[in-house]
């Protein structure tokens, strides 16, 4: 299988702790939800400061640590250079796939925190989940954990308990984005 | 106001922070065949054991300003285990997630399992039909593991080697001699 051309191709790398690990396959929804993130600071970044980053870039965080995030905002210009960013990036967001989970809430997200990257998402496509983290005194804390709610359960609420879900929330970094969770995780699947 | 909640047939609120939170709407299919699934595997192994596996439905008296209603639990100190419900810390929590109490089970409710010394705590999702297991260090719950049940597909795009390293089964830090398969714990659920 990995004998197979097109394969070893798509077949990328990191740098975790010192040791070269190859990346997973990306499933559709994952894909899907990582597009749909990074278009929504593609759209809003155009003319700004600050650049937004999709899949495939390589992240300098240490000598030890050099990760792909799955998205990224990055506002020092400083930081990019010809062969991937140099330093922590405003904001980082990790898409999460089954063998992946593990080192995105375990090793990478203390690996971010350390770096001093102010805000890391953790979106979880089969849950329609995204925990945001915040940086404060240099740790990470859990600042919320928006869900975009299945249709078949909307359907079972009240009015009241509608209008008390939340749909839309705000990063740290813009107070007029608006990230709608309909924009992220898209309705057909 | 507790004490009228008490004798409701199912509790349909509880106690967060001190604040009055009302419980999610029925669980969907897969939140419950995971929660029975847990319930089932523990039960088993506990029969004519010393821990009490206690399946969702159980009050549990956590503190004076936190009662909830866990999907699955074990105590091990029979003094805990009253006609009511558990009054106490458990050893063992199990949150199966579900869209609307997703938030609380990750923030508030593990942090006041995490206060009053939970020994271990999950985290399974039954649609990403993954489990994250916490074990506390004595003041948090720090993330031990994640463990995943991988889908065909992912599987069948792996190399012999990597496929030979999936973990398949994984132990709960109270029962070490009870290996429990992640396939048992999806079991029947789509």
């Amino acid at each position: 299988m990995t004998e197979h051309v097109a394969y070893q191709d798509e077949r990328r790398e990191e740098l975790i702790d010192g040791k070269i690990v190859a990346m997973s396959p990306a499933s559709t929804s994952h894909t899907y939800i990582a597009d749909g993130i990074l278009s929504i600071f593609r759209h809003y970044l155009r003319g700004r400061k600050c650049i937004p980053f999709g899949d495939g870039l390589l992240v300098h965080l240490t000598d030890q640590d050099k990760f792909v995030p799955d998205v990224m905002i990055v506002c020092d210009r400083n930081k990019i250079g010809r062969n991937g960013i140099h330093g922590a990036p405003d904001l980082v967001v990790e898409v999460l796939s089954p063998s992946t989970a593990k080192k995105d809430r375990g090793y990478k997200k203390a690996a971010y925190e350390s770096s001093g990257v102010p805000e890391y998402w953790i979106v979880n496509p089969a849950d329609k989940s995204i925990e945001v983290y915040l940086l404060e005194d240099g740790r990470y804390t859990l600042d919320n954990v928006y869900t975009r709610y299945p249709d078949e359960d909307l359907a079972e609420m009240t009015d009241e308990e509608k209008a008390a879900v939340i749909t839309e929330f705000k990063c740290h970094l813009y107070d007029d984005l608006v990230i709608r969770l309909d924009d992220i995780f898209g309705d057909w699947f | 106001m507790r004490e009228s909640l008490a004798y409701q047939e199912a509790r349909r609120e509880e106690w967060i922070d001190g604040k009055i939170v009302a419980m999610s709407p029925r669980p969907a299919f897969n939140h419950n065949q995971v929660s029975y699934n847990i319930a089932r595997i523990f039960g088993n192994y506990l029969y004519g054991k010393k821990c009490t596996p206690i399946a969702y439905g159980m009050d549990l008296y956590l503190d004076d300003d936190n009662l909830f209603v866990p999907d699955f639990m074990v105590v091990c100190d029979p003094e805990k285990l009253k006609p009511d419900g558990v009054h106490g810390t458990p050893d063992l929590v199990v949150e199966v997630l579900s869209p609307s109490t997703m938030r609380n089970d990750k923030t508030k409710k593990k942090d006041a399992y995490a206060r009053c010394g939970v020994r271990e705590y999950w985290l399974v999702s039954p649609e990403e039909k993954s489990v994250e297991i916490y074990r506390t260090n004595g003041a948090e719950l720090i993330l031990h593991d994640i463990y995943a049940l991988h889908p065909d597909w992912q599987l069948a795009q792996m190399t012999h080697e990597e496929r030979a390293a999936v973990v398949t089964h994984f132990q709960c830090s109270l029962f070490p001699d009870l290996e429990i398969p992640l396939a048992d714990l999806f079991y029947r659920t789509f």
